[in-house]
């Protein structure tokens, strides 16, 4: 302020560049989330006119694949044939010219709350009440599995790799490599044999037992959906805490290597702090953003884990709708994944800077 | 005087699959209390090993193989920091023995505050919170530091500053000694000059005995009291900084003389060849391959440190 | 001299290591471990037996103790909430269904009814099972003379489930709604462009049949009763101004026997209870309940069907062979023909497909047996386009020709014979055509997740067989979609195909191959072929089987002769027959391996109720 003399005779301008110099620490932190959110809403942009254009460019007219196959299954109740497929198109609106539907894709997708267009897969249902009803299992199921995964994954790693000198680790890092490469529906079918059909111990498929009516406020019901989620989660926690606990360990191994480390040693800071201020602390930053890209991830669903389990969620619809090209519903999970994936990386962004200093400053 | 810390035939090495290599070999020295001893040598030559061993920080695959360095507490008890358990070196550290650390851009922690680096030693020795905040501002105030550096992260500030910073946490404690671990290095010549300033301060103002690790003759001439010239994991020559650069004895310490650059214009000397490896050092005498001098005797008889004119000793056949 | 490295200083943070870790243990066993009731295995005393009243009479401690044991020998398994097991029919589909809140057959192709979560609820007018009518909402048909008009005798006594009358008020609301709303694609909703109806206002409607382009000139139409079979009427109360395609029929009424409990999208599972007030008291309902649901993994298929966890389920008839049935003797394998035996079929505008002889030599490099056999280990190739047990005797085949043209015959050799007497030379070891051109074909078929393993493997098997005698035969997997596009745009050399022509009246196998249904190779739209095929005498005899009555013995002629065509140029060969087999579990339904008529897979399971007793346990 002191290169502005003349700004400095008014009063007012005092108060503000007093103001200013109290907000400049937080400037580049300001400047760095805009930037963020700005290049999010961009990619989301961008994620959706891709969707579009990818799923408008797919070989196979949809309507004509749809019924051709009831055609040939015998099955055919449909007996109009060019002009139920008109009647067909305008309702799914694809009678529009491309631009034109890709204005009122964007206009229903951005504006209209994620609106679709109907699913063909649950007709005559929308596309978004067909995604929205599998999305609260998916992330009940895989997304919960996931954080729990890397909450234990994390620790699990971190203390392996803090202890990397004891002959016993290793022990336990060769059952994590193990766990890393070994496929999660082996762990899960292994499972649901095991513990399912030999011991009947747990209930092997299904959100809940077919007998029960949903109802959210019977504790009943809870312990029901809980223990039929006991499974399906534990195998993804398995697997991904695995990959999760090696990712980190690598990570400590590599912090415990560098200078503030030793320095931290003889400086006479116990064990505990220098793992918890020095070691743990550093080598979490990069897995915070392996977390945020995982959980995104799992928004589309762990589709092997949903056909063994008979889980409903967003994966297997996925699968569902590319069996009879129901793009709408394609498009649906697709960019919700992205948007999930995007979002989530949002979010690890704007945290980030509060865990890790360099970064406020990265775009001074 | 008594020596406050005194190294008996200390050997560090590292140790690999089939072998061990010593990157310090038998090194006998007494550090006097007060003093500004100086450890100079080609990289790789083992003093950075010597000031890891002198704070207890010997991690695998680094072995301490044999020795003893005893450390003379205020009540004039002796420790030996070699074998010490975990515990009482913990306490030991900071409160007797404090390191500045080479390079302190990399030495303080990039995510936390100078605020938690420099007062979470203080805390663990027994001091309260704000006893810390208090003995921290003091210390930065020593080495002419605002104290607003408490609330800044390690990025925010000069490589001059983080080294103040280093200096300032290693005086929070007021230690016995301090380790400086090659200082200056990565410092601009001005900045290297007040830095040198500062130590030579705080002993002069606390008495703190000060171990400077340098491959800089410069600094050595600058700050030191007495030097100890290593070469090859073995001291070569230990004297007063004066005598040495009067009158070197070990052929090494007149080839490292001789290649600091004069005002006089004189053509440099250069020294041939590189020292050797841990894992291949030569029999004899380990610098003959590099000697102008050397002769049978030195291919096959380690020379022992021998005091050759009063104060200064020398490892060399060839010194007399 | 002493050895020290800082191994020791970790050392304090192993027994923090420890206690982390078997927390976690612990943690994660602690649910697994605990013993808790699973809602399968509750059980409920279903009825006291005479030894349980005569123990209550003694009242002493010990002979209660007795009582306990004995009603536990009593106990039924109770099910899906509280079904008792004995009572309950469980189907377990591999059906990828969506659709779980709606029951109505109108919107589009994609309803329950088409995987098989509805058919016990529904009544049709005739239901079509062994080569059967059997009288439900209709009674009987009766055509005049010359074919053009059919009368229907609707049944009288019918109700829909809510107690409501089925009447010809409803029939007459359903074929008028139905038509009003052909542009949906709703079912029968065309009809009415070639048919008009009148009724007497009591039970009877009379059908007469017209010509599309001139109303006013009758013609006959012999098969109209085998379409209105499968007439559902609906509730004229429920659907009167209802929008076809939104309009849910939740809960469903309809006239069939079995009423919803349940339907639930979270756990794929329907249950349907059987009507106190059904209207036809002389059929046979013997599961209380029946429950559709879903297990598409065939590993856990296999656990269930050897836990006895289900009574019908999809299992292929290999696993089912192998893996279930030495494990659970309860279990039979259901067996029956294809409805639609699979067929090789051919793009006969390309040359030298065109060539007769190419196709006779592709087929007898087919080896049927082999191929088959890879889905069901008990499978037997099928020759005719139509379903059949044992011999492929029928009327409508003349012997000579499945001798003279090799159908289903696997002769590698003759193959080459053929070849060679066709001209087609082996030049270093290559076949090559008239133009020196190499012969080299692509079979275009999909996942075998759909339709087994057989499908991919004949190819493969087809590939080394063909090499061997020079002829290159690309294998080539696509996604369905996409097997669906290159089929209607003739994007293929030859491809896997099905051909559902029915045993009493085969003219489905024939009609595609009509030359008003081909569509010139790249058109992309419409429905039709795409084979390349125009052939005048052809159109001819379809046309007359078309126009002519299918119980006329004379009609049998013509449908050789379209034998004949097909077999005599390779139009399209056979290759083998699906779905042989089902894994049927005896524990509490039995009566279903008597049952030799097809039951045409899971959609006309409602035909099979008829067949099943409960064993009484």
């Amino acid at each position: 302020m002191d290169s502005f003399p003349l700004r400095q005779k008014r009063s007012s301008s005092q108060n503000l560049s007093a103001l200013q110099a109290r907000l400049q620490p937080y400037l580049p932190t300001a400047k760095y989330i805009l930037k963020r959110i700005g290049i999010y809403f961009l990619t989301v942009l961008g994620a959706v006119t891709l969707a579009f254009i990818f799923f408008h460019l797919m070989p196979g007219d949809p309507l004509s694949i749809v019924f051709s196959q009831l055609e040939k299954t015998n099955l055919g109740r449909v007996t109009g044939g060019a002009e139920v497929a008109e009647a067909y198109k305008r309702l799914l609106g694809l009678d529009q010219p491309l631009p034109v539907q890709y204005l009122l894709f964007l206009r229903n997708v951005l504006i209209g709350g994620f609106d679709l267009g109907p699913s063909f897969v649950a007709f005559p249902t929308s596309t978004r009440d067909v995604i929205f009803r599998q999305l609260p299992w998916t992330i009940g199921y895989f997304t919960s599995a996931m954080l729990i995964a890397w909450l234990i994954g994390t620790t699990i790693g971190a203390l392996l790799g803090w202890l990397r000198r004891i002959g016993l680790t290793s022990v336990a890092v060769g059952i994590a490599t193990l766990l890393n490469i070994t496929p999660v529906y082996i762990i899960a079918i292994a499972a649901i044999i095991f513990f399912g059909y030999h011991l009947h111990w747990l209930p092997t498929g299904q959100p809940y037992d077919p007998g029960l009516t949903p109802n959210w406020g019977d504790i009943e019901f809870i312990k029901n959906v809980l223990r039929h989620a006991i499974m399906p989660i534990a195998s993804v926690v398995l697997v991904w805490g695995a990959s999760f606990s090696l990712g980190m360990r690598s990570l400590m191994i590599s912090v415990l290597g560098e200078d503030y480390l030793s320095y931290a040693k003889a400086k006479g800071l116990t064990p505990f702090m220098i793992l918890r201020d020095y070691a743990f602390r550093n080598a979490l930053l990069p897995q915070v953003t392996a977390l945020g890209i995982a959980l995104g991830n799992t928004i589309n669903g762990v589709l092997i884990l949903e056909a063994i389990f008979v889980v409903p969620g967003v994966g297997g619809l996925f699968v569902r709708a590319m069996a009879i090209h129901d793009f709408n519903v394609m498009q649906g999970v697709v960019l919700l994944s992205t948007v999930a994936v995007l979002t989530l990386s949002l979010i690890v962004d704007l945290l980030l800077p509060f865990l890790d200093p360099r970064i406020r400053r990265s775009n001074d | 005087m008594t020596p406050i810390m005194q190294i008996r035939d200390l050997s560090v090495g590292y140790a690999s699959r089939r072998a061990v290599g010593l990157a310090v070999t038998s090194v006998n020295l007494d550090v006097e209390k007060g003093e500004i001893l100086g450890v100079v040598g080609e990289s790789g030559c083992g003093k950075t090993t010597l000031a890891v061993a002198l704070l207890g920080l010997i991690e695998s695959p680094g072995v301490i193989q044999s020795g003893s360095v005893q450390l003379r507490l205020a009540d004039d008890k002796l420790v030996d920091l070699v074998g010490l358990a975990p515990r009482p070196l913990r306490q030991i550290r900071w409160k007797e023995i404090a390191y500045i650390p080479q390079g302190s851009m990399s030495a303080l922690n990039p995510v936390l505050r100078v605020r938690q680096q420099m007062t979470d030693t203080l805390v663990q020795h027994g001091l309260s919170k704000a006893e810390a905040i208090e003995r921290a501002r003091w210390a930065l105030n020593l080495v002419s530091l605002d104290a607003a550096v408490l609330d800044k992260y390690p990025h925010e500030l000069s490589g001059g500053m983080n080294q103040r910073v280093a200096i300032a946490t290693a005086v929070t404690m007021q230690p016995a000694i301090l380790v400086a671990d090659e200082p200056t290095t990565a410092l601009d010549v001005v900045t290297q000059r007040s830095i040198l300033q500062e130590l030579v301060k705080i002993r002069d103002q606390f008495g703190t005995t000060i171990i400077v690790i340098s491959h800089d003759m410069g600094v050595m001439a600058q700050v030191v009291d007495r030097m100890a010239v290593m070469y090859a994991g073995r001291i070569a020559e230990l004297g007063l900084v004066l005598n040495i650069f009067d009158a070197p004895l070990h052929p090494y310490t007149q080839k490292l003389i001789g290649s600091i650059p004069k005002d006089t214009g004189q053509h440099l000397e250069g020294l041939e060849g590189e020292a050797p490896s841990l894992w291949a050092y030569p029999p004899g005498c380990r610098f003959h391959p590099r000697c102008s001098l050397a002769t049978a005797i030195c291919r096959e008889q380690t020379p022992e440190l021998r005091e050759i004119i009063s104060g200064q000793y020398a490892a060399c056949h060839h010194c007399d | 001299m002493f050895t020290k490295t800082n191994k020791r200083r970790n050392i304090r943070t192993v027994p923090l290591f420890i206690f982390v870790s078997a927390s976690l243990l612990l943690a994660s066993c602690a649910p697994v471990a605990a013993p808790t009731a699973v809602e399968k295995e509750v059980t409920r005393v279903v009825k006291e037996t005479q030894v349980v009243k005569e123990t209550q009479v003694v009242k002493e401690t010990q002979v209660v103790k007795e009582t306990q044991v004995v009603t536990q020998t009593q106990i039924v398994k109770l099910v899906y909430g509280n079904l008792p097991r004995n009572e309950t029919l469980i189907i377990a589909g591999t059906a990828s269904n969506d659709v779980w809140d709606t029951f109505s057959m109108m919107s589009g192709p994609l309803t329950n009814a088409y995987s098989g979560y509805q058919q016990v609820g529904i009544e049709q007018a005739f239901l079509f099972a062994g080569g059967k009518y059997y009288p439900y909402l209709a009674q009987k048909w009766e055509y005049n003379k010359d074919g053009t008009e059919m009368t229907l005798y609707l049944t009288t006594n019918a109700t829909w489930n809510d107690g409501k009358p089925v009447t010809i008020d409803d029939w007459t609301f359903t074929l008028d709604y139905l038509h009003a709303n052909k542009d949906k694609g709703v079912p029968f909703g065309t009809m009415l462009d070639t048919t008009k109806y009148r009724t007497d206002g009591t039970d009877k409607i009379i059908f007469s049949f017209f010509d599309a382009k001139d109303p006013k000139k009758a013609v006959p139409n012999w098969r109209f009763h085998q379409s209105i079979a499968s007439f559902v009427p609906l509730a004229k109360h429920v659907w009167e101004g209802q929008d076809p395609l939104k309009f849910k029929n939740n809960p469903p009424v309809e006239a069939g026997p079995y009423k919803l409990v349940s339907c639930n999208a979270d756990t794929k599972t329907c249950i349907w209870q059987r009507r106190d007030d059904y209207w036809k008291k002389d059929e046979k309902l013997s599961p209380k309940y029946i429950v559709f649901t879903r297990q598409p993994e065939p590993d856990l298929l296999t656990q269930d069907l050897i836990s006895g966890n289900f009574d019908l389920s999809q299992l292929n008839a290999k696993l089912a062979t192998t893996a279930v049935m030495p494990k659970n003797p309860n279990i039979s394998m259901v067996e029956w023909p294809d409805p639609c035996p699979r067929q090789l079929m051919f793009n006969m505008e390309k040359a030298p497909l065109n060539d007769p002889a190419i196709r006779h030599a592709m087929s007898l490099l087919i080896d049927r047996e082999r191929a088959g056999k890879l889905d069901n280990p008990a499978a037997k190739p099928g020759v005719l386009p139509w379903p059949y047990q044992g011999d492929p005797t029928s009327p409508f085949v003349d012997p000579a020709d499945l001798k003279n043209y090799d159908v289903g015959v696997f002769d590698p050799a003759k193959a080459a014979q053929v070849l060679d007497d066709a001209g087609y030379k082996l030049v270093d070891g290559k076949r090559v055509d008239q133009n020196g051109k190499p012969l080299s074909f692509s079979i275009m078929t999909f996942d075998p997740s759909v339709h087994g393993a057989a499908v991919n493997g004949f190819p493969q098997m087809m590939a080394e067989e063909a090499a061997k005698i020079g002829v290159e035969i690309l294998p080539k997997v696509v996604e369905v979609g996409v097997f669906f596009d290159n089929a209607q745009k003739g994007n293929f050399d030859m491809m896997y195909q099905w051909v559902c022509g029915a045993p009493q009246d085969p003219l489905a196998a024939y009609s595609f191959l009509h030359s008003r249904y081909y569509k010139p190779i790249g058109t992309a739209t419409g429905f039709g072929q795409h084979l390349g095929y125009k052939d005048p005498a052809t159109d001819a005899l379809i046309e007359k089987v078309e126009q002519g009555n299918p119980a006329d013995p004379a009609l049998a002629d013509t449908y050789k002769q379209l034998f004949h065509t097909v077999t005599s140029q390779w139009l399209y060969v056979p290759l083998f027959s699906l779905y042989q087999g089902f894994p049927w579990n005896n524990e509490y339904f039995t009566g279903i391996k008597n049952q030799v008529e097809p039951w045409y897979w899971m959609y006309q399971f409602r035909g099979m109720l008829m067949y099943i007793d409960p064993t009484q346990k």
